[in-house]
């Protein structure tokens, strides 16, 4: 339960980003992530890390 | 007062630190416990090594921060995923699993793996992590600093102005034009490993010709003021997480070098050519690197330049930094790489709860003790050769004489990538067959790769100039050597008649002091070639099983643990 309540406090910090800093406009593309991430977490897709993960990381 | 652990990691380099009431207790990277080369972890079994050095709980601590901001971290890959829309597309699962798979949540993860209420993890940014590294453990009340990397959040090089405990941010450049990306695209175009091959290009430049300058002149724009910009056509890293450079890089320096190809600098042009780049490419980092730094001086009129952030990695530049920027003191905490990222958080959370800066680093010996006793009582299992020695430095001295290569092992293991003595293989500097020897069956390294001289602070002048200032304690600038030991240090010379060499005094390394002062006695000189202790693709020893187990599969003859001597054969 803690857990959920630290990514749930997690999620909001990261909302609250967003709105403040007037990047509304990136909130789609972030619920798409959020969607898909969820997916990928899911289905256990993830576990490569390539070199040249700046553009990512 | 307060306990606070810095945690640095999830890309490369993971690390720990502790500062407790002010004191820098305790900095481990997690590659050395787990042995993973440049482990990228959350340094979990660095953060609970650090904790039990110090007889501390994780409850004990009053606060655990992360290096940097990963939700401004976030932001920056949405808005770089956009500007290179549909480039980047292919890109996008890899993005959505680094970032949701684990990224974002670190503090939450941090919290739970280490059992520290969720409230008291924070996190601070990339670049002010880096500058309070090298800044707050500097011996400077006041200074210029410079961060230059890869890219934090979104930041690839930053100046501040740093005072007492302040540090004040006075500009930035922003991802994608960074330095430290454009030498890790080179990198990956000369065949070496990302994040791990940046040094061997350094060395390989030594050996190349800069004839490349109106091609580079392409790839980035150095400006009067200090800033820079690259050239993204023949960059491939915002689109794609492989490959640092694109096909326009091809285009204009010629194919890239196949990785693993052994190289052959007399013979092949091709090879040639690839050491002409890196040197081209030396020399314009260190132009930038330059103009920066005379810009920080111009701006905050401070006599003391502190360097952090993997650039500052870079020995050569540094030594140009000293001879040619205008500060009359420059300072490159040991670890200056994402790994130092962890002390600095640590130390900037002591001071937001109130305790004062920590004391000048004066020993890179951080990490955690080896045990002489344990490594005697597995040595006699073993059924190895076990001796306490009555004068372990004059031992060590008279094996070194005699052409033995030894591995040596004293007290805590240092911070940093660089071995000072606390786990280094010690040989003659001026015997060549040691130096072969060593390279053929154990380093195996690029026939390119120097070696590197441990030199007693108070007799450096007369075998390097312009050694023994602020940087060569942590072995981060190259000095060169006086042409009247030119010929006799061959073993520690690189091409260009440099070493990157480390001076020794009794306050920052005792044991290695002592050793080089009976080198003095034994060879004449008060010097010992130094490597790290590790094979090729390892991390450095940390205890003393790893120590054992490295006597028992490498050709050294000796391996001195405390004043234990342990060899292959019957004591």
């Amino acid at each position: 339960m803690s857990r959920l309540g630290n990514r749930l406090r997690t999620i909001g910090r990261i909302l609250r980003h967003f709105a403040s800093r007037q990047r509304w406009f990136l909130l789609p593309l972030l619920l798409v992530l959020l969607l898909a991430g969820a997916l990928l977490i899911a289905t256990g897709g993830l576990s490569y890390v390539a070199p040249f993960i700046y553009s990512i990381f | 007062m307060a306990a606070v652990l810095g945690i640095s990691g999830e890309y490369h380099d993971a690390a720990a630190a502790l500062v407790v009431d002010g004191a820098i207790v305790a900095a481990v990277q997690e590659e050395r416990l787990s042995r993973i080369k440049n482990d990228a972890r959350l340094p979990i079994h660095a953060a609970r090594a650090c904790l039990a050095h110090a007889g501390l709980a994780a409850g004990d601590l009053d606060r655990v921060v992360f290096y940097e901001d990963p939700i401004e971290k976030l932001e920056r890959v949405l808005v770089s995923t956009l500007r290179t829309f549909p480039r980047a597309l292919r890109q996008f699962p890899r993005a959505l699993g680094a970032q949701l798979g684990g990224k974002v949540w670190v503090v939450d993860r941090i919290a739970e793996q280490l059992g520290v209420a969720r409230d008291r993890v924070t996190s601070t940014q990339h670049h002010r992590a880096h500058a309070a590294s090298a800044f707050l453990v500097s011996p400077y009340p006041r200074a210029a600093i410079l961060t230059v990397d890869g890219v934090g959040e979104a930041t690839s090089t930053a100046l501040w102005h740093g005072a007492g405990t302040e540090l004040r941010e006075l500009g930035r450049i922003e991802y994608p034009h960074s330095l430290g990306l454009l030498y890790a695209g080179l990198t990956a175009y000369l065949g070496f490993e990302v994040n791990e091959g940046e040094y061997k290009v350094m060395g390989l430049a030594a050996y190349g010709k800069p004839r490349l300058r109106d091609e580079f002149a392409k790839l980035i724009e150095l400006r009067g003021d200090g800033t820079f910009e690259l050239d993204l056509s023949y960059f491939a890293y915002l689109a794609d997480a492989e490959l640092g450079f694109g096909p326009a890089l091809e285009r204009l320096l010629g194919p890239r070098r196949p990785p693993h190809r052994p190289w052959e600098l007399e013979r092949d042009p091709n090879d040639r050519r690839h050491a002409d780049i890196a040197a081209t490419l030396q020399q314009v980092t260190e132009e930038a690197l330059l103009g920066l730094a005379r810009e920080a001086r111009r701006r905050t009129g401070e006599p003391a330049l502190c360097l952090a952030g993997g650039v500052a990695l870079n020995a050569v530049a540094n030594a140009r930094l000293q001879r040619e920027s205008g500060f009359e003191h420059v300072f490159v905490q040991p670890a200056a790489g994402d790994a130092g990222g962890a002390l600095g958080a640590a130390i900037l959370g002591a001071i937001e709860l109130g305790d004062p800066r920590p004391a000048p680093l004066a020993s890179a010996a951080l990490g955690l003790p080896i045990d002489p006793g344990a490594a005697s009582d597995l040595a006699h299992q073993l059924g190895l050769g076990v001796r306490t020695a009555s004068d372990v430095a004059g031992e060590v001295a008279q094996l070194i004489g005699a052409g033995k290569i030894v591995a040596f092992c004293q007290g805590r293991f240092e911070w940093g990538p660089r071995a000072l003595g606390q786990r280094s293989i010690l040989a003659n500097p001026a015997d060549p067959d040691s130096r072969e020897r060593l390279n053929r069956a154990i380093k195996r390294r690029e026939p390119f790769r120097p070696f590197a001289p441990a030199v007693l602070r108070d007799r450096a002048a007369t075998y390097f100039d312009g050694a023994a200032g602020e940087l060569t304690p942590f072995m981060t600038t190259v000095c060169p050597i006086v042409d009247a030991h030119r010929d006799r240090l061959a073993s520690v010379r690189h091409v260009d008649g440099s070493a990157r060499v480390q001076t020794v005094d009794a306050a920052g390394a005792p044991e290695l002091a002592a050793v080089l002062a009976a080198l003095d006695r034994t060879i004449g000189l008060p010097i010992a070639l130094n490597t790290s202790f590790n094979g090729a693709g390892e991390p450095i020893i940390a205890n003393e099983i790893d120590a054992l187990g490295f006597l028992m599969s490498h050709p050294i003859d000796a391996l001195v643990i405390g004043d234990l001597v342990v060899t292959r054969g019957a004591a």
